[in-house]
Order: C-alpha cells, then sequence, then structure tokens
C-alpha cells in the first residue's frame, strides 16, 4: 500500500463498501432502518442473584429495552422479602460503569507502574499457558497459588490449579469466617450449621455486626426477634448500629473468651444447663468444667473490663432464655492467633442450652442430602447433580501453609480454603518452598491480606501473576494478565444450594447481554484456558446450560423452571428442626463426628494443639499511649469490593478513624482532625472521627479503603487502610489476627 | 462535498480508536493531512512529529500508545471517558440514552456496530468514523445533523478533558480536532 | 373516607443502611450527587460508655398544609387528587422559592430537569400501580410502611393505632403525611 495513500484505501478500498477493509472500522453496512419501531416499550423481571457481596441475595431484576433500570429482591423468596440493600440496589451502576475492566490485557511497563497494553482473549490466554507451563517445568505445579473469594467460579477457577497439580489452592476465608468453620467442623464434623434467629428470644454478639454486615435473610432475621421482644446484647468496643439496638457492653479487645467461660462458669455452678441435652449429646463436658472451674465472674471482670454483676445478669437472662437462646459464632472472625478456641467456647456454651435443632437455637443445614437421610422427609427434594471429572494429577508436595498435615495446627484447617497469607510469606521467605506464581480471581489480597506493604512486596517478585476482575483492583495493578470479567447481571453461574430449614436452590442468569462485549463469564474464561492449557477433559460441559442441566436434573428440576421464579423450595415443606417435636431424637444424621457426639472435648484438636477443650490466653493489652486497632464492616460497602462503585462512593467515600473523644481531647484531636496512625513499623494517614461511642483505649476504622491503585480513581487514596497498619501474623488454623494491632495517634 | 472531510473524520477516527497497528504506522500521513487542512493546529502537529521521531517503529507506538489510551480512555482512572452517554445523561454511566440515539441514527443511515469490533455506539472513534462514511458517501444532511445532536456536543465536553490529560499524540489531536470542528466557522468550509 | 397516603417510620427498626436511597435514586432517576432522601445517623448521644443512637429517614414530609405550594408563583407545585404535593416540572421556573418556604429542606432543583425535585411518595411508577414505594419495599430494617391512613386494614393505619406518632417541626402547622414513631428509641 502506497504510504500516503492509506486513508483513501481505507475509505475507497476494496470495492469501496467499509472501512473494515483496513481492519480499523467499527461499523457494518446493513439495509438502513428508521428507528420508529421501538417506541413502544418492553419491560421484564428477570430473577437473579446479587453479587453485590458474596452472599448471593435472590434478585428482581428490571429490564426496560434491554437496559437495567433497577434491581430489588425477589418476591418469590420469603425469607428475603423482597428486600435487598443498599449495595445490591446499586447494581446497575456497577453493570454500566465506564471505569470497569472490558478487554484482556497484558503488562508492557514495570510491575505497578500501570502500563498494559489491550490484547485479544487468545493472546491472554496463550501467554499465561506458555508461562504456566515453564513454570510448572522449572518448579512444579506447588510453585503456582490459586486464591479466589469463595464463590461459585470456584468449580472452573480450581479446576484449573488441580489440573496442574498444585496443592496450593485458597479461599479468602482465612481472611474473614474460617476460624467459625473450624471450630464448627472440630465440634460437629461439619460446618454446615446456622443460627435460628428470627425465633431466638435472648441473642448475644461478640462483635457480630448483622445491622452492617448485612446478610439480608439473617439482618431480618434479627431485625424480627427484636420486634418480637427478643433481648440483644452486643459486646464490642465500639458502638455498632447493632450495638445501637441492644444492650452495648464495650468490651476489652480480645478478652471475649473470659466472658463466655465466665459465663460457663456460672451456668454450671448455677446448674442453668441442659442436663439431658449435655449428657446424651455431647462428649468432654468434665474437661471443659474442669476448663471453667476457676473462670469465676470475678476473674472475668478482671480480664474483660465488664462489672461481674453483669457478667452474672447476662448469664441468668440468657440461661432463662434456653433454648431459644444464641451465643453468637462471629462472622468475620480471626481477631485473635486463638480466635477459633473463642468459636468453640461460644459453640460449647450454646450446646449446654440444648439450643441445637430447635427453634431459636443453631441447626444443621438441610440440603436436600441431608432430608432425604429423614424418611417422612425424602420425596420433598433431591440432591443436585455434580459434573464429574477425570481424576486429577496427584500434588508431589504438601502445601506451603501445612493445612491437612497430622499433629500441628494445620490438620484443622479446611483443605478448601487454607491460610491465604501464607502465600505471601512462601513468596517472600521460600519458606517452605517458593511460590512462582499466583493465579487471583475476584479477590483483592493487596486490601484484604493483612500488611498490604508485604503484599505489594510479595507481588513485585511473582514470576507470573494473573487477576481476574471487573475492576482494575490493586493487586491488577501488579498483574501480568489481566482478564475482564462480566457482572453478575450478566451471566449465568452454577446452581447455588442455600438451603436452610429447607433445601433451597437459587439460580443466577443473565439479565441483558453483555455491556462490554469483551468481557466473559469465569466459566468460559477458565474453560477456554483449560483447553489452551490440555486440560480441556476437566472442563466436561459445552457451556453452561448444559453444565446447570446436569445439576438439575437429577434434582428432577429444569433450568427453564429455574428462571421462571429464580429459586426453588420444596412446595409444602416447613422449617426441619429436628428437636422440635422429639427432644430425644438422634442427631446421627446430621452431625458427622464418629463418636456420634457434639465434641467439647476434642481428641483431633488435641492432637494439633495439645488444647482439646478450649483454655484461656491473655492477649497483651494497649500500653498507656496506644490503642487497640479494630476494624469492621459498614452497610453500603462490600469489604474491598465496592469502595469504586458509583454510587456507593458517592454515599460513602471514605473512612475515618473514630477515636473516644476523652483520648482525643488527651492528644488534642479534634473531629476530622487530619491524624497519623502509627504501629511502630507502619504509618498511615487519616481523619479522625471523634466519639463517644468507643472505648478510650480502643480506635476503630471501616475495611475496605485508602485504597492504592490509582486506576480507581473514585476511591484512590480516600481514607485508611486497614490492613496497611495489620501485621502478617497467622493464626493457629492460618487465620488473620486483625485485632491484635497497637497503634498511636498524633495529629498530622 | 470535500472528500477530504471523510478522510479527516477517518483520520481523528484512527486516533481515537482503540490503538491500532495501521495507525500507529501511518501517524505521518496523518499529520500530512491535518497540515494540508488545518493549518492552525501547527503547534500540536510539531508536537506528534516529534512523537513520532522518538519512536520510529511501529511496535514501540503502539506500546505507548496503550499505554497512554488505558488510562485516558479505557479502564479504571479513566481521564476522559470516550462514551458520550456518560456526559449526557444516565448519571455518569455507559449505554443511557445518548448511546441509543446515535445507534438509531446509524442504523437510519444503513450502519451497525460490527460484531468483531465490539465497541459502544458512542465511542468518540465511532462517531468520527460513522462521519467519515457520511461524508465519504456525500451525505451532507444527515453529516450536518449528526454534527449539530451528537458530534459537538459531545466533543465539547470530551476534548478539553483530553487536551487536560497532556498525553502524547492523544492531547495533540484532540487540540486539532478542536482547532477544526469547534472553530470550524474560521473558513467557512463545508462543514455544517 | 377519602384516600390519605401517609407513610410510617418506626425509628427503632431503622438500621441506616441507605438501601431506600438508593432505591429511590433508581426508581426516580435521581442525579449523581443528589438526593430525594436519605437516612443519617443521629448520635452517638451521651458520654462513653452510655450512649445511644438512631438513624432518621429524611424527605418530603408530604404536608397536608404546604408552604411550598403557596410560595409557588407559578402552580408547579400543586396538590394533586389525592392531596398529595407534586411538581409540574413544565410549569416550574426554577425560582426556589419553595426551597426556601420548606421548613424539611426536603427539595433541590434537578441537576437534569433544571426543575425543583422531591419526594412523590413514587406516586406514578408504583403507588398508581398498586406496589409500595421503592424505599419501602426495599426497606431492610423494617422502618418503613405506606399505605392509606384512614383505612383500617392498612398497615400504617394498624401501626399508627398502636403507637404514638409524631410530626417532624409540628410547630410549622404543616400536617405532613410522615408519622414518625419513637418507641424504644432513646433522644
Ligand atoms: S447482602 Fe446486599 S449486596 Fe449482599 S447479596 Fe444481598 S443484596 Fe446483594
Ligand atoms: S416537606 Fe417541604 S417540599 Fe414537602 S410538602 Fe412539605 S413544604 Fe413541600
Ligand atoms: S417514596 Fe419514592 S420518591 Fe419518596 S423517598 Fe421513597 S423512593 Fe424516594
Ligand atoms: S432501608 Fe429502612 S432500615 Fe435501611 S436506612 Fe432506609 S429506612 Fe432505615
Amino acid at each position: 500500500m502506497n504510504r500516503r495513500q492509506f486513508l483513501k484505501y481505507a475509505l475507497y478500498g476494496a470495492g469501496g463498501t467499509a472501512i473494515g477493509v483496513s481492519g480499523l472500522g467499527a461499523l457494518t453496512k446493513v439495509a438502513p432502518k428508521s428507528a420508529i419501531a421501538t417506541t413502544n416499550t418492553e419491560e421484564t423481571t428477570v430473577f437473579s442473584a446479587c453479587e453485590m457481596c458474596r452472599n448471593q441475595c435472590p434478585i428482581a431484576v428490571k429490564v426496560v429495552n434491554g437496559k437495567v433500570t433497577k434491581i430489588e429482591g425477589n418476591p418469590n423468596d420469603s425469607g428475603f422479602g423482597g428486600v435487598i440493600c443498599a449495595r445490591g440496589n446499586s447494581g446497575p451502576s456497577l453493570l454500566y460503569d465506564p471505569q470497569r475492566l472490558k478487554k484482556p490485557m497484558i503488562r508492557t511497563g514495570e510491575r505497578g507502574t500501570g502500563k498494559y497494553k489491550e490484547v485479544s482473549w487468545d493472546e491472554a490466554y496463550t501467554y499465561i499457558a506458555d508461562k504456566l507451563k515453564v513454570i510448572q517445568q522449572d518448579f512444579g505445579g506447588e510453585s503456582v497459588a490459586f486464591a479466589s473469594r469463595k464463590g461459585p467460579h470456584d468449580w472452573f477457577f480450581r479446576t484449573i490449579g488441580k489440573g496442574i497439580g498444585s496443592p496450593n489452592i485458597f479461599s479468602h476465608e482465612a481472611t474473614c469466617p474460617m476460624t467459625r468453620s473450624v471450630a464448627l467442623d472440630s465440634m460437629f464434623g461439619v460446618e454446615a450449621i446456622a443460627a435460628d434467629y428470627a425465633n431466638a428470644k435472648y441473642i448475644v454478639s461478640f462483635g457480630r455486626n448483622w445491622l452492617e454486615g448485612i446478610h439480608i435473610a439473617q439482618t431480618r432475621a434479627i431485625m424480627k426477634a427484636i420486634d418480637n421482644g427478643a433481648k440483644l446484647v452486643v459486646l464490642d468496643p465500639r458502638l455498632s448500629v447493632t450495638a445501637s439496638k441492644g444492650e452495648w457492653i464495650p468490651i476489652k479487645g480480645t478478652t471475649d473468651l473470659a466472658f463466655v467461660m465466665a459465663m460457663a462458669n456460672i451456668i454450671i455452678t448455677e446448674e442453668r444447663y441442659d442436663k439431658d441435652f449435655v449428657e446424651r449429646y455431647t462428649s468432654g463436658f468434665d474437661q471443659w468444667k474442669e476448663a471453667v472451674k476457676d473462670k469465676t465472674p470475678e476473674w472475668a471482670e478482671n480480664e474483660t473490663g465488664i462489672p461481674k454483676e453483669t457478667i452474672i445478669r447476662i448469664t441468668r437472662e440468657f440461661a432463662e432464655a434456653r433454648p431459644q437462646a444464641i451465643l453468637d459464632f462471629g462472622w468475620r472472625t480471626g481477631l485473635t492467633p486463638n480466635d477459633f478456641q473463642l468459636r468453640r467456647a461460644i459453640m460449647i456454651v450454646n450446646m449446654m442450652m440444648g439450643n441445637f435443632e430447635v427453634p431459636g437455637g443453631y441447626y444443621r443445614i438441610k440440603n436436600a442430602s441431608v432430608t432425604n437421610r429423614f424418611p417422612e422427609m425424602t420425596g420433598y427434594a433431591k440432591a443436585l447433580g455434580a459434573i464429574n471429572q477425570p481424576a486429577f494429577p496427584k500434588p508431589v508436595t504438601s502445601r506451603i501453609d501445612g493445612t491437612g498435615i497430622k499433629g500441628i495446627p494445620g490438620q484443622l484447617i479446611p483443605e478448601g480454603d487454607g491460610a491465604v497469607g501464607q502465600i505471601v510469606e512462601s513468596i517472600l521467605t521460600g519458606q517452605p518452598y517458593q511460590i512462582k506464581a499466583w493465579m487471583v480471581h475476584r479477590f483483592n489480597p493487596v486490601i484484604s491480606i493483612t500488611e498490604s506493604d508485604r503484599v505489594i512486596e510479595a507481588l513485585k517478585k511473582l514470576d507470573l501473576l494473573v487477576v481476574c476482575d471487573v475492576y482494575m483492583t490493586d493487586t491488577a495493578m501488579f498483574a501480568d494478565v489481566i482478564l475482564p470479567e462480566c457482572s453478575y447481571l450478566e451471566r449465568h453461574e452454577p446452581v447455588y444450594d442455600m438451603s436452610g430449614l429447607t433445601p433451597k436452590y437459587v439460580l443466577r442468569q443473565p439479565a441483558v447481554e453483555l455491556v462490554y462485549p469483551d468481557t466473559k463469564p469465569s466459566w468460559q474464561i477458565y474453560k477456554e484456558l483449560g483447553e489452551k492449557m490440555d486440560l480441556g477433559k476437566y472442563f466436561p460441559f459445552q457451556n453452561i446450560e448444559n453444565y446447570i442441566s446436569r445439576q438439575l436434573t437429577p434434582a428432577g428440576l429444569s433450568l427453564s423452571q429455574l428462571k421462571q421464579k429464580g429459586v426453588w423450595t420444596p412446595e409444602g415443606m416447613k422449617p426441619f428442626y429436628l428437636r422440635a417435636n422429639d427432644s430425644q431424637a438422634s442427631l446421627g444424621n446430621v452431625i458427622s463426628k464418629v463418636s456420634q457426639k457434639i465434641e467439647f472435648y476434642s481428641e483431633e484438636v488435641q492432637h494439633a494443639t495439645k488444647q482439646g477443650v478450649p483454655q484461656y490466653k491473655r492477649h497483651p493489652q494497649p500500653e498507656e499511649g496506644k490503642f487497640r486497632f479494630v476494624q469492621g464492616k459498614v452497610a453500603v460497602h462490600t469489604n474491598a469490593g465496592t469502595v469504586n462503585v458509583p454510587v456507593l462512593n458517592e454515599l460513602m467515600p471514605e473512612n475515618s478513624l473514630w477515636i473516644n473523644k476523652a483520648s482525643a481531647d488527651n492528644l488534642g484531636i479534634l473531629d476530622g482532625d487530619d491524624i497519623i496512625i502509627s504501629s511502630g513499623i507502619y504509618e498511615h494517614k487519616g481523619k479522625a472521627k471523634v466519639t463517644e461511642g468507643i472505648r478510650p483505649d480502643t480506635v476503630f476504622c471501616y475495611h475496605g479503603f485508602g485504597r492504592i491503585s490509582p486506576e480507581l480513581k473514585r476511591a484512590f487514596g480516600k481514607g485508611i487502610n486497614d490492613n496497611k497498619l495489620i501485621l502478617n501474623q497467622i493464626g493457629e488454623v492460618g487465620n488473620v489476627c486483625t485485632s491484635m494491632t497497637m497503634v498511636t495517634v498524633k495529629k498530622a | 462535498m470535500n472528500n477530504k472531510t471523510a478522510e479527516l473524520y477517518l483520520s481523528f477516527a484512527g486516533i481515537f480508536h482503540r490503538p491500532h497497528p495501521e495507525i500507529a504506522e501511518h501517524l505521518e500521513e496523518l499529520i500530512e493531512l491535518w497540515r494540508g487542512e488545518i493549518p492552525e493546529s501547527k503547534e500540536q502537529l510539531v508536537e506528534i512529529e516529534d512523537y513520532c521521531r522518538k519512536y520510529p517503529l511501529v511496535n514501540d507506538r503502539l506500546d505507548t500508545l496503550w499505554e497512554h489510551y488505558i488510562p485516558l480512555f479505557e479502564t479504571g482512572d479513566i481521564e476522559a471517558i470516550p462514551y458520550a452517554s456518560v456526559y449526557f445523561n444516565d448519571n455518569g454511566l455507559v449505554l443511557g440514552k445518548e448511546a441509543e440515539d446515535v445507534r438509531e441514527f446509524y442504523l437510519s443511515c444503513g450502519y451497525v456496530i460490527g460484531n468483531e469490533k465490539q465497541e459502544l455506539p458512542d465511542h468518540l472513534a465511532v462517531e468520527l468514523e460513522f462521519l467519515a462514511l457520511l461524508a465519504r458517501d456525500g451525505k451532507t444532511q444527515k453529516l450536518a445533523e449528526f454534527e449539530r445532536d451528537h458530534l459537538r456536543p459531545f466533543l465539547r465536553t470530551i476534548l478539553p478533558l483530553i487536551i487536560k490529560s497532556k498525553r502524547p499524540v492523544y492531547s495533540s489531536a484532540a487540540k486539532t480536532l478542536e482547532i477544526w470542528q469547534l472553530n470550524s466557522d474560521r473558513k467557512g468550509d463545508s462543514i455544517g | 373516607m377519602a384516600k390519605q397516603y401517609g407513610m410510617v417510620i418506626q425509628v427503632a427498626k431503622c438500621i441506616g443502611c441507605q438501601a431506600c436511597t438508593v432505591a429511590c435514586k433508581f426508581q426516580n432517576e435521581v442525579p449523581e450527587g443528589q438526593y430525594r432522601t436519605k437516612s443519617p445517623v443521629f448520635g452517638p448521644i451521651g458520654t462513653y460508655p452510655n450512649v445511644a443512637m438512631y438513624f432518621e429517614k429524611e424527605a418530603c414530609q408530604m404536608c397536608q398544609k404546604a408552604p411550598c405550594v403557596n410560595v409557588c408563583p407559578t402552580k408547579a407545585s400543586h396538590y394533586d387528587e389525592n392531596g398529595l404535593v407534586m411538581i409540574d416540572p413544565d410549569k416550574c421556573v426554577g425560582c426556589k422559592y419553595c426551597l426556601t418556604a420548606c421548613p424539611y429542606d426536603a427539595r433541590f432543583i434537578n441537576a437534569k430537569t433544571g426543575a425543583a425535585d422531591k419526594c412523590t411518595f413514587c406516586f406514578e411508577e408504583r403507588v398508581s400501580k398498586g406496589l409500595k414505594p421503592a424505599c419501602v419495599s426495599t426497606c431492610v430494617g423494617g422502618s418503613l410502611s405506606f399505605g392509606d391512613v384512614n383505612d383500617p386494614n392498612s398497615d400504617v393505619a394498624k401501626i399508627l393505632t398502636k403507637s404514638k406518632s409524631e410530626f417532624r417541626k409540628a410547630e410549622f402547622g404543616t400536617h405532613p403525611s410522615i408519622y414518625y414513631i419513637f418507641d424504644g428509641v432513646v433522644r
């Protein structure tokens, strides 16, 4: 082509029909059509599932002429009552956000400088596959770590990891509820235990904040209980919204276990426990009795700073209400290194109340495979089918975090979760061996794993970092390859089992076509990547509809059936509490311990940690002039996930540091002042919120702010990133330790 | 109709599309065209020429164009969102009414967004490309209508943002486009 | 008896989650940075550790004697056939008299339309179609109820017979249609 004739050629070349001949144009010639036909509006409702946080609440998406105009709760699900939270309501502004990732990108400059070029999906897959092949050859599949926020994408994402023989597959749970899962597993043999808040008469929260860390069904259940006259007691160093709706007990940080043990002590001394339940269903009560025998209210007063009269009163009130009395087991757990023992102690006290499998207590989640163990319940629901995969190569090494190794605490870590913080340590220290590559799906380690600077240092050392997300996250800024996932409003996902007191299935389906046509659903991304890596045989389905049908057919359901309502529950089945009418019913079908008992004393935990029943361990308290640094959730944001979403950002663009009025006065700090928070190792700038709603020895901020990615324009640099200040200390069962950091605060 | 108009529109469309090897390779031709047709943009053209000399190889040009295109138009810290809807209505979100309106306008003239290019209809480059096609085909009236109702209001908001970004090539090209389009009364040419 | 629409806000049940705020924005296409409603926090009141805190949803009070209507020079602000205060954006000249007249700071000039704007009880889009207003139907805490206060079977009438309600700034004599119930709230 003549160098000077390029534009002319593009305009008139090759028959003169379209610019497309140069590979440049976006427009294609068709027969002209006048637009008048589209004046009547077409309005539909698509039932699907929210993903503004990981709770996946059922939603009803209003679509007008192919555009999502509004999202509401799915009225077909009574537990949710057609209600969704602020984040769920803001879904359309994520869907149509011009800042979303739109095309696969490959890094062209230094890590962290944000220099990228866009590539085709095939180029991106090829790049990843080639790199992984070399790494796998040189260092083994185990040198590739996989981490995602837990969710329905995991089946596909993790298949890649298993396919290359990596044992190092992680969820985000170690940064969130994992110690609770470990505790439940060690006592019941299953994690699938939930609380029936709506029917409780007395609820005690240890920092659990249903009214800001919103889970629609649970938040509503708590409000219903309060409405019905239930008493709510909240032990929290900070006045959360939840605390404001009940009796606020500003407990000294990290001493919750002392309170729980004192409760047990009082209950045993005053013989307020359900003796029959303890005898019939539990084991290890004697060891527990021994462990709490000196944990008197006086002792607990000294530990927790709560007057013994208060401890006794609450314990008595609580025990009076049994079995409709719940000591809550927490959500974002992982406050201290031995946090899982707190969760165990909480569940032990619950079981002393006999509040298992009765209304207003705890219950085993009743999915179809559980209900079908009961003759009177069979026929209501059938289990979802599984998509079978050929055998995966057996990993040649054990995991980097000791998960599953007998005789050490790692024995207790759930295999599907792992201690995600260990990835950072293995990259930086090479211990127990070197992680060379990290695949990240919808997870933001820079903000979600403690000690952000160390995380960044680790990311810079990797041979390969791949991030799949909807936004340019702080972590994506360091990636070699960025894969743009489409939003939850544009994709199918495998059907979820959301069973509670009855079986329940929920569908996510696209409400509209792709807004950015080159984004893809995660199932497709990993299937295609897998095919590129010769792992195609592990993805034995044609497309997601086919996958879903194979889940639904064994359950006697069809995709078209599920599409109509978005949720499915067995008709006519009442909430199933095993002991509601028979207080002596066998628990054999709902707990999974070989002993057939709920284990207060656990041989396994003893073996792993030398502490078969929870023992009290005193953690340091802040010295004079220092504060304990604690964090929490806010209702309008999801952790590290939504601060860049336009409407939510508008409502709350930044966080601040809560500091008690008297403490602030001492330091000469006024409300709104610029401050510097220092842990002695790390410093962070921020703004002070001076309040009466926090302990004088504690400071607090909401999690998920202070983003470092300049690409996250709206969120960049605003507020405090809590995890920058917290050390990457890995707790006994792999958990983060979020309440162990002491800081000083001064005026900036 | 001056068929240079078509070439001019196409040249700007080429610049504001996602970076493309053909455009990277033919930057000099664009400069030449602009020098002839938009002589007031001398200063800007020198800037682009400097850039061309600094990056003689097409691949280097492409990489640097991407490096700037992404933060300028594409993802994260977008300095100048390239979609008209975002400025016209719908709370800063894409695929608003303006996108629908221009899509319908394209259709009424016999154009749709091709499957392969996968661009939103109100992307700056697509609008410019559309005008190149109208100019090429001598559809003067449609062209004037589209310029008045869609392109000019869009340019008034977005060009200052691109110019302000000081990003090589893009900023200079935006200034050049501004001179041509928004001060176009200057020589009473054939454009609207 | 004629219909008398009203909204009841049980303050104790509001958790400040702002689901109502966001639902209203999408339902009514309220421009960026503007709101017809918000549920701000009051407090913490008191001194540590004896403190209280609550949230109070704020929006147009749908006054039955509305100062905003009185001052409107073009009759853009008017009572509709149900006695609800509505704004006809075509008649509104943007003089802002109503913004000043409203004792509740409930109005703003809509950045898109240039006309005065405020809560409409979602009348046209929802209530006239038998639905609840957007904020009410998404209320997470269960604080909001809506209906005909003259219909003894309505949710609102039932709540109002059980609990004592208050009007905001009753001293202005505006006769609002929003009933606040403070049972269980420490103020
Ligand atoms: S809690 Fe809110 S954000 Fe999370 S899934 Fe439910 S509606 Fe969506
Ligand atoms: S609250 Fe204000 S805007 Fe609403 S009716 Fe009363 S005076 Fe008018
Ligand atoms: S009734 Fe409608 S307009 Fe009024 S605040 Fe609620 S959602 Fe907004
Ligand atoms: S949705 Fe309900 S609970 Fe949430 S802020 Fe609004 S009124 Fe309060």
